[in-house]
């Protein structure tokens, strides 16, 4: 199985929103990690047949996407960045209509609608209108919906926003748990939410691949620019423009700062070994 | 298919909108019944034409009437009589043979169709435009339009779905409303003498006397209906193509009923029947769906050195047209790209 990006462009007008992109996934669960306006929901509509690139080709196996259109679709699970609802449906409806879509028979279809509901948490309403709905409600019947046909390449953008601590956990587990052997693209500003569970990073700037790699690969490119200390409270001000201030803490009279400068940015700072969050700050800096 | 199809309509329409349809909707008819009823003295024309029944040519009673000592008898019959030799000279003038007029009593399709001609397109352009206009602006607005665009059948059956759901949204609401207008008109004057000629439908008698088809009125009734069905369907098909259009379901319905009304109502304040203008506002949903003028007269159109008749070119153009609306429909929901 094999998803290949090949010198993918899109362009409105002037602006280039992705660039001469290209890169090849393979299964396993890919963290997109880029700023507002990198690009990254651009290329996961590209990915998933929703807008036609003005250059480049996406193949699947070997054929292009366009040329397999149907057959493409049917392996693909989509959660977008926002999505509404039809007003008189109940979540139940809605997975039911979202599977006739998808092309799944009507007993197959209430199965698969029955478990995944309980997966993500909402057996029990079931049977409630979806107008009714707080927003990570919404969400996690997104997630469900983009689960229904069992799909090989799995989209996801900003799956996570809107969800409680608890309900992020129970979703990164349950993206851990079905990943083998499919390709997961997951994008999202929370960095923790990719931290744990992709086995690749890719780093989008302005359009651009600008990184791929492991966890690790992609936080030692912060190694030796993230530094931890202590300062007084009367300090920090004139502390925080020498680097990107990663973490700020209150302790006592004083203040733990966490930083990633270039170099040591205060007296009693040490090097710390970076994690995915420092180097995705280094890498974008202010726009992060 | 089937379930796709049940779905969409059930985003069409719910319950509520039903009932608060229907009633709008009878309440629509019951005043149009009203309005038609106000317009002309439909009792006394419907006795007398009851007093006449068969052909106009060598009628007995029209024949002993004309010599009646009552002026108004002796005028109507003399009238008829007139009628039907006019209506000859002029069809014969434009190669016409016309058929001996049939007389009968036909207030309830003079009824039926001055409701269908008159009242109809105004009801119903303005409930299809309303109705049908979200079925693909409101997966836009919604934000639907990813999740069902990246769907295996997101790009072709579910269009046809919405397609077929639209189509029974429409047909179900022309039956209920020529349903109810019909059973109104129906339990108020009879079915009449479904044989007469249809230029006697009531109203016809006093206006137009070139009709080059010779349908007897229940004939004419099923013409009417599947052309103001037809009418109904191609405007449906308008609608759906605006819709794939437009972001939104407003700009949809807006537009839509733009074009359904501004032909009606231009052609009604031109108050005339021949000429380029009335030609082209005959190729309007509003006029196939009001179909009455496309047969009352005889118009001809100039092609070269062909003469076709405008009743046929304005059908054949409209559901050339209608399939073509309803292939751009298709293809704007298929192609359209998510942007937002």
């Amino acid at each position: 199985m094999e998803l290949k990006l090949d010198r993918l462009t899109k362009q409105y007008g002037k602006k280039i929103a992705v660039e001469r992109l290209s890169a090849i996934l393979k299964s396993g669960v890919y963290g997109l990690l880029g700023a507002n306006g990198a690009g990254k929901t651009t290329l996961l509509r590209m990915l998933a047949d929703l807008l036609q690139p003005t250059a480049g080709d996406i193949t699947y196996n070997g054929k292009s996407i366009y040329d397999l259109g149907e057959e493409y679709r049917d392996l693909l699970g989509y959660l977008p960045q926002n999505f509404g609802f039809y007003p008189d449906f109940t979540a139940e409806d809605f997975m039911l209509y979202m599977a006739a879509i998808k092309g799944l028979e009507k007993s197959a279809a209430k199965e698969k609608t029955k478990e995944l509901l309980q997966i993500v948490g909402l057996a029990g309403q079931a049977k409630q209108k979806v107008k009714t709905f707080s927003g990570g409600m919404v969400r996690r019947l997104g997630i469900a919906q983009a689960l229904l046909n069992n799909p090989m390449i799995l989209i996801l953008d900003e799956p996570t926003s809107g969800l409680d601590p608890k309900e992020r956990i129970r979703f990164r587990n349950l993206i851990s748990e079905i990943s083998a052997e499919r390709i997961v693209i997951l994008s999202t500003h929370i960095v923790s939410d990719v931290e744990s569970i992709a086995n690749e990073i890719l780093l989008m700037k302005e359009g651009q691949l600008i990184k791929t790699g492991t966890t690790e690969e992609i936080a030692s490119l912060a190694e030796g620019k993230v530094w931890s200390g202590y300062v007084s409270q009367a300090e920090v001000n004139r502390v925080k423009d020498r680097g990107i201030v990663v973490n700020i803490k209150l302790d006592g009279e004083n203040v733990e700062l966490r930083m990633v400068a270039e170099t040591c940015p205060f007296d009693s700072a040490q090097q710390v070994p970076p994690n995915l969050e420092d180097a995705y700050l280094y890498c974008f800096g202010e726009e992060a | 298919m089937k379930e796709i199809i049940f779905f969409e309509l059930k985003k069409l329409v719910n319950i509520q909108k039903i009932i608060v349809l229907s009633m709008v909707l009878f309440l629509l008819c019951v005043g149009s019944f009203a309005i038609i009823c106000t317009m002309g003295d439909w009792k006394g024309a419907g006795e007398m034409l009851t007093h006449y029944r068969g052909s106009v040519e060598n009628n007995p009673q029209i024949e002993a009437d004309v010599a009646s000592d009552d002026a108004r008898i002796s005028e109507y019959a003399n009238w008829l009589r007139r009628c039907d030799e006019v209506r000859k000279a002029n069809l014969a003038e434009i190669g016409f043979e016309a058929e001996t007029l049939v007389i009968g009593n036909t207030v309830f399709y003079g009824f039926m169709e001055e409701f269908i001609a008159n009242y109809l397109p105004f009801i119903l352009g303005f409930v299809i435009a309303l109705l049908i206009a979200p079925v693909f602006a409101s997966e836009y607005s919604n934000k639907m339009d990813g999740l069902l665009l990246s769907s295996k059948h997101g790009k072709r059956t579910l269009i046809i779905g919405k397609f077929i759901a639209a189509a029974v949204v429409i047909l179900a609401v022309y039956c209920f409303v020529v349903g109810v207008f019909g059973v109104i008109s129906l339990c108020a004057f009879g079915t009449g003498d479904g044989n007469a000629s249809f230029v006697f439908t009531a109203d016809y008698v006093y206006n137009y006397f070139s009709s080059p088809f010779n349908f007897r009125v229940w004939q004419y009734m099923i013409v009417l209906f599947v052309c103001s069905l037809l009418g109904c369907i191609g405007f449906g098909g308008f609608v759906l193509l605006v819709s794939s259009k437009c972001r939104s379901a407003l700009p949809a319905s807006m537009i839509s009923l733009a074009v359904i009304y501004i032909p009606i109502l231009a052609f009604k304040s031109l108050g005339q029947n021949e000429g380029v203008v009335p030609n082209i506002l005959r190729l309007f949903p509003g006029a196939i769906m009001g179909v009455r003028t496309l047969f009352s007269n005889y118009f001809p159109v100039q092609i070269g050195n062909m003469t076709f008749s405008i009743t046929f070119v304005s059908i054949t153009l409209f559901c050339i047209s209608s399939v073509f609306f309803s292939i751009f429909a298709y293809r704007g929901f298929q192609k359209h790209q998510v942007q937002n």
